[in-house]
């Protein structure tokens, strides 16, 4: 299924792309491992999911704090903690 | 009701008025503004020379309703302003506008509390300072976490 990724401030300069459409392996089912798959492309994503865990996930624009299903066509943002106001 | 995320600066006070004139059962009005401010330290390059705001366009206007959707729930609100900037800030600008409206002060004074401290966490926006050394992102604090939790009691 494909899914739309997008990356925002310091993970959108680490990975050198705002977004990108990914076709998931059929093994690809939810957040967690969707971040290993990303893992397995070596870095940045190896940095931005183990090295700094911080990093924050929004699901259809909505702010995600635990592990999700993906759906076909769903819209994954990865960013940093939030530092505006 | 409105919601705002603009490059341009605000004028908070006339907008207040404006929403202020036609509305009998106001009695109370709070307002804050957020400031880009300079970086505490005295090194001259440690100056701040601009900052620059980052968001996550219709997630970020859809967060900002529902932050006052939540406020309008715990408290008795007449009415609600948010605007907050992006793009390229300069020293002393305005960053965060809110206003909160209701018959009495208690509800305008926690409202207004409440509503930045879910601002300043659940909102994509990310602030990059530029200094004469060069920029970096800023980094959140767990003192702003905190600030919103304190909301759950």
């Amino acid at each position: 299924m494909k899914v739309k990724i997008l990356y925002f401030a310091k993970i959108k300069e680490l990975v050198g792309l705002d977004n990108e459409i990914i076709d998931l392996p059929a093994s690809v089912l939810t957040l967690e491992e969707l971040k290993n798959y990303l893992i397995l492309r070596g870095a940045p994503w190896s940095e931005i999911f183990l090295s700094n865990s911080a990093t924050r996930c929004a699901l259809n624009q909505n702010l995600m704090h635990s592990n999700f299903n993906i759906e076909a066509g769903s819209e994954i943002a990865f960013f940093p903690p939030i530092t505006g106001g | 009701m409105a919601v705002r995320v603009q490059l341009e600066s605000f004028d908070l006070n006339h907008i207040l008025y404006e929403m202020k004139k036609n509305n009998a059962l106001v009695g109370a009005a709070v307002s804050f503004i957020g400031f880009v401010r300079d970086l505490p330290g005295n090194h001259q390059s440690e100056h701040l020379i601009s900052l620059y705001l980052e968001h996550y366009p219709g997630m970020t206007e859809k967060s900002l309703l529902e932050i006052e959707n939540k406020a309008r729930e715990k408290w008795h609100l007449e009415d609600v302003f948010i605007v907050h900037r992006v793009g390229e800030l300069k020293l002393y600008d305005p960053i965060v506008g809110l206003i909160v409206l209701s018959a009495h002060r208690k509800d305008a004074f926690e409202a207004c509390a409440f509503m930045m401290d879910y601002i300043k966490t659940e909102v994509p926006f990310w602030k990059k300072e530029s200094t004469k050394e060069g920029s970096r992102w800023v980094e959140a604090k767990e003192s702003d976490n905190e600030m919103k939790f304190r909301w759950n009691s």
